[in-house]
């Protein structure tokens, strides 16, 4: 179920068989899922560049900062 | 009037800048402040959060996400181009991915970046493959296995098949795929991996041979080079590192190939007290801080602090593992047996068990006491954000539910038993500690003669356990290191593979 969803082509036909293994998930609970947590950063107010969303490299995404973007001024 | 002016521009040099803000300290310099030392530096092994920033900034993937709330919008980064189908550079059976690779990259060592060591960096990922590790990530869609061992433990791949699949051609890297898949791309895009082969090489890594390249599969961390040791072609270097007291100085790479950083350096300290963190970031003797979410008011009100609120990303927050498959001699599963004393190894393999745990913890006192109110329920194993319009999450705290699977689990031997074991969280999080008491409790509520003891293991000693097997039930903040659907299937099957060894453990994610 899970291989043939990665090849089909359409994304929303994938989400659509994604929606359907998760739901087969959470009837047999392979783990017990709680809350997505509401993330924040904190920085002091001299930091600059914490809201960039290009070039990110990926790390935003754990709420870890990509100290590229950043600056202090 | 040339004297005047160049006067007047000695003043200015010498005063401070005027844009500044006041009681900052050292503009080149960033001090970020964690909760915990990293595990390793070795790309192909980090799998964890704090690793990550090191990880992430030192080294680089061959492209990336273009916007950090678009999973779907991907852009060149060490490759020139994202292949398509429109530019040429994948065919049209979806198999073969042509990667141009970028000119004029720079290793820190000073090496330049050749498609030959983005080969090596591909096949050295897949092919190290630690337990537990990330290595699946690309196993899976380029030669169609989770594992290079089979169920016995031993090396089951052919590196011949490997071989072929990634290679060189030209000034570009060509990878085919065991079958088409989408989330290929993605996958890519959230593994900054690419090292340097002759670094490798002169520092007694693997020599991107047939011959040799057993030796390093699933050795432990600290035997690898890059475990402490770092090459990559990343804005930043490491300077020093010292991971027993958590202290990290990064350098700027100043041959970088995109423009250089604005920051000279970056600190990381790891300070476990909340209260100590909060200090030194009102107090400007930081620049960043790591907070859990349930700190946000406390961060909020803090003078000269900001606080950037995100939606709910990728992360799927505090989850609880089970053991499908316990090593028998494990202390946490008790007496090994049924016998209201302990557990079996394989209790959990039993899909009432795993529901009866399920309705028996209350979801929204977890929200209320261990995340102040700031979440928002899961719906399953994959993160709204990748996969949007899921149904509601379909466990609710039910103690009637839970009775009913327990008396159901096991011919009603368990019921009657009951049963102990041990629930391990890693501190690093003060939410687990709320989680895994609610779990106890609930179950305890259930039935009295359900016993849960509750262990504190600091966080490498989780994955050392988890890999080992020795533990039937365990709390791990989860953020599925990419941020495709790859990871939550690669999870997904494998939890389900209820007789795959250590099956619990592939479920590592990031995690603090």
């Amino acid at each position: 179920m899970i291989e043939e969803a990665a090849a089909v082509s359409d994304p929303e036909l994938r989400r659509e068989r994604y929606r359907k293994i998760s739901a087969a998930a959470a009837e047999d609970p392979a783990q017990i899922y709680t809350y997505q947590p509401a993330r924040f950063s904190a920085v002091r107010d001299w930091v600059r560049g914490l809201d960039a969303t290009d070039n990110v490299n990926n790390l935003r995404l754990n709420n870890f900062p990509y100290f590229y973007s950043l600056s202090k001024s | 009037m040339k004297r005047f002016s160049l006067l007047l521009a000695a003043v200015l040099a010498a005063l401070p800048a005027a844009a500044d803000a006041p009681g900052m300290r050292n503009k080149g310099s960033f001090i970020q402040l964690t909760t915990r030392s990293w595990f390793t530096f070795d790309p192909a092994a980090a799998f964890d959060a704090v690793s990550f920033i090191v990880t992430g900034n030192v080294y680089e993937p061959l492209i990336t996400f273009k916007n950090v709330d678009d999973p779907e919008a991907l852009m060149p980064f060490l490759a020139s181009q994202v292949p398509s189908v429109a530019n040429g550079l994948l065919s049209k059976d979806g198999l073969r991915y042509r990667f141009p690779i970028r000119e004029g990259v720079k290793f820190h060592s000073g090496d330049p970046l050749t498609p030959e060591d983005v080969r090596y960096s591909l096949l050295r990922f897949m092919l190290h493959d630690i337990e537990g590790g990330p290595s699946a990530l690309l196993l899976r869609p380029v030669l169609g296995v989770y594992s290079t061992r089979g169920e016995d433990g031993k090396i089951a791949l052919d590196f011949e098949k490997a071989a072929a699949a990634v290679r060189v051609d030209g000034d570009s890297v060509v990878v085919r795929l065991a079958a088409p898949d989408k989330t290929f791309l993605k996958a890519l895009a959230s593994l900054p991996i690419v090292v340097s082969k002759p670094w490798s090489i002169a520092h007694g890594e693997w020599d991107g041979t047939a011959g040799s390249w057993e030796r390093f599969n699933d050795r432990p961390l600290e035997k690898s080079y890059y475990h402490d040791h770092a090459n990559g072609t990343a804005p930043f270097r490491v300077e020093s590192a010292d991971a027993e007291s958590g202290s990290l100085l990064l350098k700027r790479h100043d041959a970088y190939w995109r423009a250089a950083a604005s920051l000279e350096e970056v600190r990381l300290r790891v300070v476990p007290s909340k209260a100590l963190r909060l200090w030194m970031l009102e107090n400007g003797d930081a620049d960043g801080s790591y907070f859990e979410d349930r700190d946000f008011s406390e961060a909020k009100d803090l003078d000269g602090v900001r606080v950037v609120e995100q939606p709910f990303y990728a992360s799927l927050g505090e989850v609880l593992f089970f053991g499908f498959q316990v090593d028998a001699a494990s202390p946490r599963i008790g007496s090994g047996k049924l016998d209201g004393k302990g557990i079996s190894p394989d209790f959990f393999s039993n899909p009432d068990v795993r529901k009866g745990f399920a309705a028996a913890l209350d979801y929204e006192g977890y929200l209320k006491r261990g995340l102040g109110m700031r979440g928002r329920r899961a719906p399953g194993p994959v993160p709204e954000l990748f996969l949007p319009g899921q149904a509601p999450a379909a466990t609710v705290f039910d103690l009637k539910a839970a009775e009913r699977h327990f008396k159901k689990a096991f011919g009603g031997a368990l019921w009657e038993k009951g049963f102990s074991l041990t629930l391990a969280y890693s501190p690093s999080n003060a939410s687990r500690v709320v989680l895994a008491n609610l779990m106890k409790a609930g179950l305890e509520k259930v039935n009295p003669k359900f016993r849960i003891e509750i262990q504190r293991l600091p966080s490498a000693e989780i994955y050392e356990e988890a890999e080992a097997g020795r533990l039937p039930l365990f709390i791990a903040g989860t953020t599925p290191t990419i941020r495709t659907l790859t990871r939550s299937r690669s999870a997904f099957c494998t939890a389900r593979a209820t007789t795959r060894r250590r099956s619990a453990t592939r479920t590592r994610s990031s995690t603090r």
